[in-house]
């Protein structure tokens, strides 16, 4: 007995109808699971099951987009929407989605841009790209306890440096920043800014994703506060001069992007 | 035998656009119904303002991506982040589709049908029973729209969708609106559907928007509920009794006076329908 002339099973049908969404408008690499599902569909209808898998294939394409649109709102205004969506068009058709959550949808875009052609005109595509989806993971990462100054004073030198896990980094030679302030319609132009440039996401009061520039040193300390080093571990393996360190704990606290310790 | 699954009045799905509009005016509204997978991975401002609106509405919490019927089998991830949203909110009811969305490793986002056969039935009564141990306490899976039919399937959408809840134990969320949709695209008597579901088994109803696209009817969420369906509405009132209702409306989201009107055109329906008047019965949920 053919596959065609038996029953189908349960997992056959869903591993077709997967490829049938999943495929692009060009449908040639899957065209025969096309047919073998097709003539198990039915419709009571002039509509072929072919057209009517159609819902489903635009549906998915049209799901992922928005989604793609909301977090990557500036490489959209950057390319504009008929490039946006060719590029959201070749990224579905490249990468199946891994989440089953459409806000969480993207992750692989920057990496995905990397080797674009759209990054010949655009070379900054890949860091704007992971600076936005940076702050899709600030904007849903849990936040606990922040460490307060009086806990901090009574650790000293031992305090357990952890961040938020809503506090993420990017280190970028290209001028994001300015770009993301930037009123302008028009597609910018940006020149590699001829230093690295260390950026610091984190949530606002309002709950809502934030970036500034940091110095490079602030940067690195927060780096290393990743890894749980204690106030002077961190301190150690970057000097840094104590009227600075003081003054960005300081600030770092009254933003809250420290864990209290002892949570 | 009539639902025995907690009667909380007409509510309707909290969404982004409203949010403001909820905190700042606390308007009336039975209660609210939530898509667990914007909540259960977002410790953000989501999380924040759903703490809010908990303060003063009951929620229920409707998911979207269970994917039930999948024969890969369940998210154990997804499980265990869906029972710690649970834990936290304590949910009033708790949902989802009667349906897959992801196969072969890939999520495909939408509520795809299953056949009508035994060896389906087989493997979703197995997974609510998984669910259902899982998270500690009862769901309800809704009938979804669909577009075409499975020339295998064994039997109607209604034995299938009853014989599961009655195997697994679970409850049924009726949507009144995909029955209007699937009865106009699959060829059959929407009363014949309505009319085969036993009462006890359905806890909750969806009324939502559809689109016509002259050759099918396709499920939107959009644009206010048809005459038709509210008519259907009030049939499933009369056989299922005092059922809470959920309005749906999920692209092109109106003013929320607008869900207000349709969520009062259903209690009225509700009061003219039943013998015990919306106005006069207990609700029972409260705000915790
Ligand atoms: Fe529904």
């Amino acid at each position: 007995m053919t596959k065609e002339d038996s029953t189908p099973t349960l997992r056959d049908i869903q591993l077709a109808m997967r490829n049938a969404v999943r495929a692009g408008e060009h449908v040639d690499t899957h065209v025969n699971d096309h047919q073998w599902l097709s003539q198990h569909l039915e419709t009571k209808s002039t509509d072929s099951p072919e057209k009517r898998l159609e819902i489903y294939r635009v549906g998915y394409f049209i799901r992922r987009n928005e989604a793609l649109s909301v977090t990557y709102e500036n490489i959209k205004k950057v390319l504009g929407q008929d490039a946006f969506s060719v590029l959201c068009y070749e990224y579905i058709v490249a990468c199946g989605s891994k989440t089953y959550n459409l806000n969480a949808e993207g992750e692989d875009l920057p990496q995905f841009l990397k080797t674009h052609w759209l990054k010949e005109q655009y070379p900054y595509l890949p860091d704007l790209a992971q600076l936005e989806w940076l702050f899709q993971l600030t904007f849903d990462a849990p936040s606990y306890p922040a460490l307060l100054p009086e806990t901090a004073a009574r650790y000293g030198d031992f305090l357990p440096l952890t961040l938020q896990p809503h506090v993420q980094l990017l280190k970028t030679n290209w001028p994001l920043l300015t770009l993301l302030n930037q009123e302008t319609k028009e597609t910018p132009h940006l020149t590699p800014l001829g230093r690295p440039c260390y950026i610091l996401v984190h949530r606002d009061e309002n709950h809502q994703p934030i970036s500034r520039e940091i110095e490079p040193n602030a940067f690195y300390l927060l780096k290393k506060s990743r890894s749980r080093s204690t106030l002077s571990e961190v301190c150690e393996a970057v000097l840094t001069d104590p009227e600075h360190l003081t003054h960005w704990f300081a600030n770092w606290m009254q933003l809250g992007i420290f864990q209290n310790p002892s949570h | 035998m009539k639902s025995e699954w907690p009667k909380l009045g007409v509510g309707v799905g909290l969404r982004t656009v409203h949010y403001e509009h909820v905190l700042n005016h606390i308007p009336e509204m039975d209660w609210f119904e939530i898509v667990s997978e914007n909540f259960m991975d977002s410790g953000g401002r989501p999380r924040y303002i759903l703490d809010k609106i908990r303060e003063h509405y009951p929620i229920v919490m409707h998911g979207v991506s269970l994917s039930i019927g999948s024969a890969d089998g369940l998210d154990q991830e997804y499980l265990e982040r869906l029972k710690a949203l649970i834990d936290e909110v304590d949910p009033q009811l708790v949902s989802d589709h009667l349906c897959f969305s992801n196969a072969g490793g890939d999520q495909l986002h939408d509520l795809l049908p299953l056949p009508h056969t035994d060896e389906a039935i087989r493997l979703v009564v197995k997974q609510v029973k998984q669910v259902q141990d899982f998270i500690e306490r009862p769901i309800m899976l809704e009938n979804v729209s669909s577009y075409f039919s499975f020339k295998h399937s064994e039997m109607p959408e209604w034995e299938f969708i009853t014989t599961i809840a009655e195997e697994a134990g679970c409850g049924i969320l009726l949507d009144i609106n995909n029955i209007y949709v699937n009865a106009f695209n699959h060829k059959f008597d929407p009363l014949t559907f309505i009319n085969a579901i036993p009462p006890h088994l359905v806890g909750q109803f969806h009324l939502a928007g559809h689109s016509d696209h002259d050759t099918y009817l396709f499920d939107t969420h959009v644009g206010p509920i048809i005459e038709d369906v509210w008519k259907l509405y009030q049939v499933a009132l009369k056989r299922f009794g005092c059922v809470s209702t959920l309005i749906e409306w999920d692209s092109h989201i109106p003013p929320f006076q607008e869900l207000q009107d349709e969520a009062n055109r259903a209690k009225k329906l509700m009061n003219i329908t039943l013998d015990n008047p919306y106005d006069q019965r207990r609700l029972d949920a409260h705000p915790s």
